[in-house]
Order: structure tokens, then sequence, then C-alpha cells
């Protein structure tokens, strides 16, 4: 069993570790749209909760 | 009451969009290859055609409240005959199945949350940029001059753009008022999102699966956006899926009844938008594909021209009617080619091919969107995270080779002519959505018994996180306004990033243009909250069809002021500044609008700049008419 359950286990870590990656990837490349989102929403809201 | 009246309208709608398109699905589903889910997609896509053939009769002789009403009235009694025998016991079969899952329930349950949230947003006043350049302000000045006609005044070629939805929203605008119209439009987005999930279902896998189709499709953060929009991108995915969705089902032996089906719909989406055309070449690669794989050269016929002979038809009267109007039947497609001194329009940039771009195109525009593309269109990169996920379904998969054609041509075309908007890939994201949702849920099977099961568990809780604020955000947004607990005004004025859709300028000229009287509107884009059959806004009523010709002569300060004098204009508005957020961060930067590029505007600029305005708010002033002539004819002595 171990030799045809070997390249399952690689690819389900290759998925795994290109999820993880595309995910922070996206989190460094839009670091700056998230704190100007929050600055412009985040005072709205407040006023709009009074 | 406004909100009741969109609400019952829209429900009507549904109701009789789905009866009607049974009448074709019975009829041409004799070999019973539909399922009663999809019996219902397909009626509701079928119905929606039918819809809009009959204003597309009806409304260039009439479009009033009469008019319309006596057709709803004949098409909602052919639908009650459509609803005839319907398996309702079937139907609630399927619903106890479901209920049974729990997984799947539990999806399904999450994805109706966030399709219905964001249907019920469509009450909110419309205020997205196309919305109020075209998809709205061109039928609203059918309605205003109770007959269907080309807003020739407009001076945008947009207004002969395939009118599907357009008379649609004519229909709704006259019976279920404007808070309906947009709720119409998201009624498309579920469709999309049931036939994504149908489609789950014909590869072969199980209604977890399909409903997670369903959610990553609604969750998306353009889809939100549009859904509860006048927008035409989302119904145009729903069409394409429900079409490719016939086209599946047809199956390897093309069913001739279903690829009938399947044509009618393909004729619906080349009459939503322009776009159609190249996804219809990429369901016409599917069904090539199908016959390729078929047995017999009957079968080869009927799948290359039933289905495309169907979609001509359906098509064919707005050809005819374009033909009509401007000369050319594709326009404004190739339109120096049958009208000789005819305007160029749609010219695409000249193309800079690079094999790398193509390769990471589809990567940046999930994990960098705001770097290159047209900004935070699909939130967070859940589709591109899951997508791999393929790798591991380990079996075929009926019917997703045409599937991954349709998006395959769909996105050579987009790269090479539309990039980089990444708006215009919704049309084909139902479709990524299906792949994607098989994905997840092959990778979670594999995964979950491994010690991947927790960076797994990690990134799709950040994953939810991250598309959650974006569902969240549009619906704290617009649901106040959408349930009647703030005021349009406020709205318009208060909401960040809106730019106020000119509703205070356009509510102060339709609360005092004097009957019969016309405006001059400097405005960009004139917007639908004005009044559009009066508004003068760059070429004078005598010359209004002159922007469709290559050479447009320019007028000179005496020219503007005799027309003036011989119709003076009652107010003159003005775009005074706009926010441009095609940065990084999407941080507005705040321009002076240049009037100097308008025909007639570049004539006013130095006498508006001496006058007060009747009133004016961050991003637009009105002037008094009779002041500004004033002002135009001193500058002239």
């Amino acid at each position: 069993m171990a030799g045809p359950q070997r390249p399952l286990t690689v690819r389900i870590a290759a998925c795994v570790l290109w999820a993880v990656a595309v995910t922070v990837a996206y989190g460094y490349f839009s670091a700056d749209y998230y704190r100007e989102k929050v600055s412009v929403f985040g005072g709205y809201l407040l006023r709009l909760l009074g | 009451m406004a909100q009741v009246l969109a609400l019952a309208f829209t429900a009507a709608f549904v109701v009789v969009a789905i009866g009607l398109g049974r009448l074709g699905t019975r009829f041409f589903d004799r070999g019973g290859r539909l399922d009663c889910g999809e019996t219902l997609l397909l009626s509701f896509g079928l119905g929606a055609v039918a819809v809009h053939l009959a204003v597309f009769a009806v409304a260039p002789v009439a479009l009033t409240g009469a008019s319309m009403a006596a057709l709803s009235t004949v098409l909602a009694l052919l639908a009650v005959w459509g609803w005839r025998g319907f398996p309702f016991a079937a139907a609630i079969a399927a619903c106890r199945r479901l209920a049974a899952e729990r997984t799947g329930l539990t999806l399904t349950l999450v994805a109706l949350s966030v399709g219905v949230l964001t249907l019920l947003q469509g009450m909110a006043p419309p205020n997205t940029y196309d919305s109020l350049m075209y998809h709205l302000a061109v039928p609203r000045q059918d309605v205003e001059r109770g007959i269907m006609a080309p807003a020739w005044n407009l001076g945008i070629h947009h207004i002969l753009f395939p009118q599907m939805m357009g008379n649609l929203y004519r229909l709704t605008l006259v019976l279920g008022g404007e808070p309906a119209v947009q709720m119409v439009s998201g009624v498309f987005g579920l469709a999309g999102a049931g036939a994504g999930a149908a489609l789950v279902r014909r590869f072969g896998f199980g209604m977890s699966t399909a409903a997670l189709a369903a959610l990553m499709f609604l969750a998306t953060r353009g889809v939100v956006w549009q859904m509860a929009s006048a927008e035409v991108d989302v119904a145009l995915a729903a069409m394409t899926t429900l079409a490719l969705l016939a086209l599946v089902a047809a199956g390897r032996d093309g069913d001739r009844g279903v690829l009938v089906v399947c044509g009618l719909l393909v004729g619906g989406v080349l009459s939503i938008k322009t776009n159609g055309g190249p996804l219809a070449l990429g369901l016409g690669v599917g069904m090539l594909w199908l016959a390729w794989r078929g047995d017999s050269p009957g079968r080869w016929a009927r799948f290359v021209l039933l289905a495309p002979a169907a979609a001509v038809l359906v098509y064919l009267p707005h050809l005819l009617r374009l033909w009509q109007w401007s000369g050319n039947p594709l326009f404004p497609l190739a339109n120096p080619l049958f009208n000789k001194d005819g305007a160029a329009f749609m010219q695409g940039a000249p193309l800079a091919l690079d094999v790398v771009d193509f390769l990471l195109d589809p990567i940046v525009m999930f994990v960098a969107p705001t770097f290159k593309f047209d900004g935070m269109f699909l939130g967070g990169p859940y589709l591109l995270a899951f997508l791999p996920g393929l790798l591991l379904v380990g079996r075929r998969m009926p019917g997703a080779v045409p599937a991954a054609l349709l998006v395959g041509v769909y996105y050579l075309f987009w790269w090479v002519l539309l990039n980089p908007q990444v708006r215009f890939l919704v049309h084909i994201l139902p479709v990524v959505s299906a792949f994607a949702a098989i994905g997840a849920s092959c990778l979670w099977r594999h995964a979950a018994a491994t010690r991947w099961r927790w960076p797994l568990v990690a990134v799709m809780v950040v994953l939810v996180l991250v598309q959650a604020q974006f569902v969240a955000i549009y619906a704290v947004l617009r649901m106040p306004v959408a349930l009647g607990l703030m005021s349009a005004g406020d709205y318009h004025r208060n909401t960040p990033t809106m730019q106020g859709a000119y509703y205070q300028t356009c509510r102060y000229v339709a609360e005092h243009l004097p009957p019969g009287r016309t405006y001059v509107s400097l405005l960009v884009p004139h917007s639908y909250y004005c009044p559009q059959q009066s508004a003068i806004i760059d070429f004078f009523p005598d010359e209004s069809t002159a922007w469709l010709k290559r050479d447009v002569s320019p007028l000179t300060r005496q020219q503007v002021l005799e027309r003036f004098e011989a119709d003076p204009p009652a107010f003159v508005i003005v775009a005074t500044q706009w926010e441009n957020r095609g940065n990084e961060s999407r941080r507005a930067v705040v321009t002076a609008v240049d009037l100097e590029r308008w025909r007639i505007g570049r004539h006013l600029a130095a006498a508006l700049a001496g006058l007060p305005p009747l009133s004016s708010d961050a991003y637009s002033a009105v002037y008094d008419g009779a002041a500004v002539v004033e002002a135009l004819k001193a500058g002239v002595r």
C-alpha cells in the first residue's frame, strides 16, 4: 500500500500548501487595501451605529 | 409599501418566467433528460427569454402601464398553463433527500441566506456607474416617452447594446417600480448559483459539493455587488451556465429537444451582452467536442446545426432592430463596415501579448488584484486555493470537458481583448465555482484523515472570514436603505466610495424643470436619476445622431448661443469633481472635472466660473439656465 499511497499523500500536501501560499500571498499584497477600507468604512459604520 | 410591491413583483416575475419556460422544457424534454431542479432552472432561463421577446415586440408600439399590464396578463395566463402537471411530489422528495444530508443542508441554507440577503439589497437605490449611465437610464427614457426608441440624446453607443435585461427592466419600471428592478437582476444570480450546483450534480458529485459551488459563486464580492444592481454581468453568467447545463444534459448522444433548449438559452446569452458572442463560441466548441465524441453523422448535425439555429432565432429580433435603427446589424461592432462614414466604436487597446502574463494573470487576479486589475472584484482567493483539489478527483467527470472548454475559450478571449477587467470573468464564475467546489470537496475528503487536516482547516477558516466580511459590508451598507430605514438622499450622500450618483442634483432638476423645457447636462455619466428625454448632453436635438458619424464637427460659441436663444435651457448641470480609486490601495484621489472635453461644455466653463449654483453637492452643481446664457452672451461680446 505504501507505493500507491505516497503519490496521493504528495498531492494532498501540494494542494494544502498551495492553498496556504495563495492565502498568505493575498494577505501580503492586500494589506494596504484593507488598511484603507478599515479607515474609510470604520468611521462610517461607527456613525451608522450611533 | 414600495418594498412590498417590489417583493411581490419579483416573486411574480419568477413564477411567471418558470411557468412560461416550462411550456418549452415540457415540449422539448420528451426524453425526460432533465430532473426536477434542472427543469425549474432551465424553465426560468427560457421564460426570461420569452418575457424579453414579448416586451421587445410590444414596447416599440406602446410602453405604458396599460400595455405592460395587458402583456403581463397574457404571459401570466400562459404561465399557468406551463405550471400544469408540474411534479411537485418529486420536488418535495428532492427537498426531503436534501434535508436528510446534514452537510448539504447546512451549506444550502448558508448559500440561500447569502443569496436572499443580497437579493433584498436590490431594493436599495441604484448607484453603479453603468446602471446610471445606460442600463437604467435608457429604459427610463423609454418609460418617460411611453415607447421604446433609441435614446440618441445620450450620445453613447451603449444605448444599442443587446436589450434582454433592458427589456426586463422596462417592464419592471412600469409595473414593479424602481426597487424591484435590481431584485429582478438579483434573481439571475440565484439562477446562476443553482445552475452551477446542478452542473456539479451532473459531474457526479453530491448535494454538499453542489451547495458549496452555489455558495462559492454567491459569496464572490463582485457577484454580491452586481446582484443588487442593474448591471447585466450576473444575468449573463446565469444564462451561460444554464445553456451549458442543457448542453451537458443533452449528452454525447445529443438529445434533440434538450439541444434546442440549449440553443434558445444561447440566444439569451447573445441577447444580454455583446460578450455573449465569445461565450456562445465557447459553448459551440463544447458542442463540437460532444459531436466529435458522438456516434453518427445525424447526431453531428444536431449538435452543429440545431442549437445554433435556435440561438439565431432568439437573437434575430435584436439584429433586425439594430439594422433598422443604425444600419448596422452588429452595431456597435464593425460600424465602418456597414456605415461608410460611421464612427468606429469599441476599438480594443493595442494587443500586448505576453506568455508570462497569460500564465500568471489567473494567479495575480486572485492574490494581488489591486496591482493590475479592476480592484478587489473577487474578494478572497478561495477559488484559486481549491482548484488544484481537482487533481484528487481520481475518476471521470461526465460533462466536464465542455465546461472546461467554455472556461478556456472565454478566458483566452478575455485575456486578449478585455484584460484587465476581472468583472468580465464573472460570466464563467458559476462554472469555475463548480470546479473549485469539487476541488475543495475532494481535498477535504482526502486530507481530513491526515496530518494536513489542521493546516487545511486553518486556511478554510481564514478564507471564510475574509469572504464573509465582503458579504457583510455590502449588507450593512445597503440593507438600511433597502428596508426603508434610511432615506435615498442620505444613502447617496453619506455612503463612502459611492460619489452620490448625482442624486441631489438630479432630484433638483426633476422637481424644478418646467414641462416641455430642456436642460444641459455635463454629468459624467448623465445619471439615471435625472430626467432623460429633456436632457441635452453633448449634441443639440437637431443633431442628436451626429455622434454616429466618424467626423463630428465642433460647435463655435456663437452656434451654442444661437441654439440656447432659440430654445433656452432651464438649467445647466455640471460634474465638478470625481474620485479616482484606480490605485493599489484603492485610496480616493479627488480630480476636478475638465469641461474642455465636452463639445458644448467647453464653451460654458468661463461663464459658469462666475455664477453661484442653485444647488450643489460634493460632486456636481446646478446653474440657472438663463443666467448661464446671459454670462455666455457677455463672453461673446
